[in-house]
């Protein structure tokens, strides 16, 4: 397991820089100069160049890029130029609001998609299960901000239930209910449709035709002998939806109001406040790494069979 | 319904949804009832009517016409977009299959970064750095970042026929690498490259809307139906239609492609269904 867990730590690497230089190598083909547009309309060109100097600006590209990852590697990303300070102090302070919506929203998802695709693999080929498959499909199909806006039309506008955005006091159920539950909306489908045919697949097997005969009951059959093995395959499920989720987020906390980093790359969008956006992305997509990262190590742990060096049937992926 | 009736059920609703979009697209000029980009001071944010069966937005554009006109956008970035992704991947996987050795390496190396990227965040970063972000600069954006997974498949598949008997016999009458891919390995590829384009035409749309939607797309007052989801925020409490009506068209437009995708690859390739749930 160490050598499994050492390999998957040293194959982040190489992804992490990856886009650390595509966004590198964007922002610096980007005609403009940053130092011009941090330093405002009246700045001498003294100032100006001060603040190339100060900024790095003037020295060759090999320099500035090695410079730039060594500022990734020790959490400097950067220096926003309409809030005059780092980029990573605005992300520290936005990060527990959007951990707190993408848990909620998984949190949605996995209940409502679990239940959903257990039943309808249950009823296999009833209504019910052409309901929930056609749901699903709803589901992912759905774009998750304009969800959100008729989600307020309908429980904020019309029945007046909940606040139409913000974040309240402490960003409490009331306010976290609208944009959790838009934002789970792709997820829940995913979920609903891989647990379904995980189920599907797991229940034709011969253990469970032996423990039928050996009248175990049904409810025990699920929850003790299927949800496991059908488990396995909704965990790498979970990560790949990830990056919807952080993505849809970026969407969903502008819709809402949600004081996110989603909504902090949004506003940066308004202004052309690039360092915050860059920055942003870096931070979500590392985040997105590294959570994937996590799910490995958890499948590993359910399915050993993954621990091996030539196994390669994991990902589920084409 | 028996289960095959089920698949083409699906496949069957896909193809007419995916229709009825593509000939309200091309047939724009004569379907729309207005100009989608005639402003009329007088009828400002009419609710929908007779005359505007969608209702009109804030500059009293028929909001009917815009959605008709906003599907030749979403319809050319998915496809186009779709186009390049699969020609990058065609490229890199062929050349990654039949290269071997530490080209092969190489390029899958790459193929295995850019799969774990979140692709639409990086379609985001880069389309910020854009002074003007177009309708153009998208389909390109989302072209060049979704061609991984078609690499791979294409790899794949060179892989498993490269040592066949045929393939040694079209090279020993002096065919090149370029000539076998397009007779012998993509026709073998056909059905999930089909399945697995059609369902990025639905992914592809959805990002569109969504980075449109952020203001990093189609700009006003081109009619993308994420900008006009947009537009149509700010008079959300008053007058709903103006978001409700192109989140529909962009709703059943994903919908349709998934389904077409859903449905083709029952069809064309049941073994699939395990591996793209």
């Amino acid at each position: 397991m160490l050598t499994f867990i050492l390999r998957r730590l040293l194959a982040l690497i190489p992804v992490v820089w990856g886009i650390a230089t595509i966004v590198f190598a964007l922002m610096y083909l980007v005609p403009g100069d940053p130092a011009r547009l941090m330093a405002g309309q009246n700045a001498s060109p003294q100032t100006i160049e001060t603040l190339r100097a100060k900024m790095g600006l003037d020295r060759p590209v090999h320099e500035r890029y090695a410079l730039f990852l060594a500022g990734l590697a020790s959490g400097d990303l950067g220096y926003s130029y309409r809030q005059r300070r780092p980029v990573s102090q605005v992300i520290s302070e936005r990060f527990p609001a959007t951990v707190k919506l993408a848990l909620a929203s998984i949190l949605i998802a996995l209940i409502f998609g679990v239940s959903a695709g257990i039943l309808a693999a249950r009823r296999h080929g009833s209504v019910l299960d052409y309901g929930v498959m056609g749901l699903s499909l709803l589901g992912i199909s759905i774009p998750v901000f304009w969800l959100g806006l008729m989600l307020i039309v309908v429980f904020s506008v019309w029945l007046g239930w909940l606040p139409v955005g913000g974040y309240g006091e402490s960003g409490g159920i009331r306010h976290l209910l609208l944009p959790a539950l838009s934002l789970s909306a792709i997820s829940t489908g995913y979920f609903a449709r891989i647990t379904r045919s995980s189920f599907l697949e797991v229940m034709r097997q011969d253990y469970i035709l032996a423990a039928r005969t050996r009248g175990i009951p049904e409810s025990r059959i699920i929850f003790r002998h299927s949800l496991r093995n059908a488990a396995i395959p909704l965990v790498t499920v979970i990560g790949t939806n990830l990056a919807g989720l952080l993505g849809g987020a970026v969407a969903t906390e502008t819709v809402f109001a949600w004081p996110g980093i989603g909504r902090a790359i949004y506003d940066a969008i308004l202004v052309r406040d690039l360092p915050v956006v860059e920055g942003g992305v870096i931070f979500l997509a590392f985040v997105f790494v590294v959570s994937n990262l996590v799910i490995d190590l958890l499948y590993a742990w359910i399915d050993p069979r993954v621990r091996l060096p030539g196994y390669s049937g994991a990902g589920g992926e084409l | 319904m028996s289960r095959t009736n089920r698949r083409s059920f699906t496949l069957r609703i896909g193809m007419v949804l995916v229709l009825m979009l593509v000939v309200s697209a091309l047939g724009a000029d004569f379907l729309a009832p207005y100009d989608p980009y005639k402003v009329d001071i007088g009828a400002v944010m009419a609710p929908p009517s007779v005359a505007h069966p969608f209702g009109t937005d804030y500059l009293g554009r028929d909001v009917l016409s815009r959605v008709i006109y906003g599907g030749r956008i979403s319809l050319s970035i998915g496809i186009l977009a779709v186009l390049i992704s699969g020609l990058v991947g065609t490229a890199v996987g062929a050349t990654a299959g039949f290269a071997g050795g530490w080209v092969d390496e190489l390029l899958m190396r790459m193929t295995d970064i850019v799969l774990s990227f979140p692709t639409a965040l990086l379609a985001l970063a880069v389309m910020a750095i854009f002074e003007n972000p177009t309708v153009g600069k998208i389909f390109i954006v989302l072209g060049l970042v979704g061609w991984a997974n078609i690499a791979r498949l294409v790899r794949a598949e060179v892989m498993a026929v490269k040592e066949r008997d045929y393939i040694t016999a079209a090279r020993s009458i002096g065919l090149g690498p370029l000539a076998i891919v397009v007779r012998h390995v993509l026709p073998n590829t056909l059905g999930t490259l089909l399945v697995v384009l059609t369902l990025g035409v639905a992914g592809n749309i959805l990002t569109e809307a969504w980075l449109s939607f952020l203001g990093l797309g189609a700009q006003p007052p081109v009619p993308s139906w994420g900008a006009m989801i947009t537009e149509g925020q700010f008079f959300l409490t008053s007058r709903p239609w103006v978001c409700a009506f192109p989140g529909f068209a962009i709703l059943l437009t994903v919908l349709g492609f998934n389904m077409l995708g859903d449905g083709l690859r029952d069809v064309l390739d049941p073994r699939l269904k395990r591996a793209m749930p």
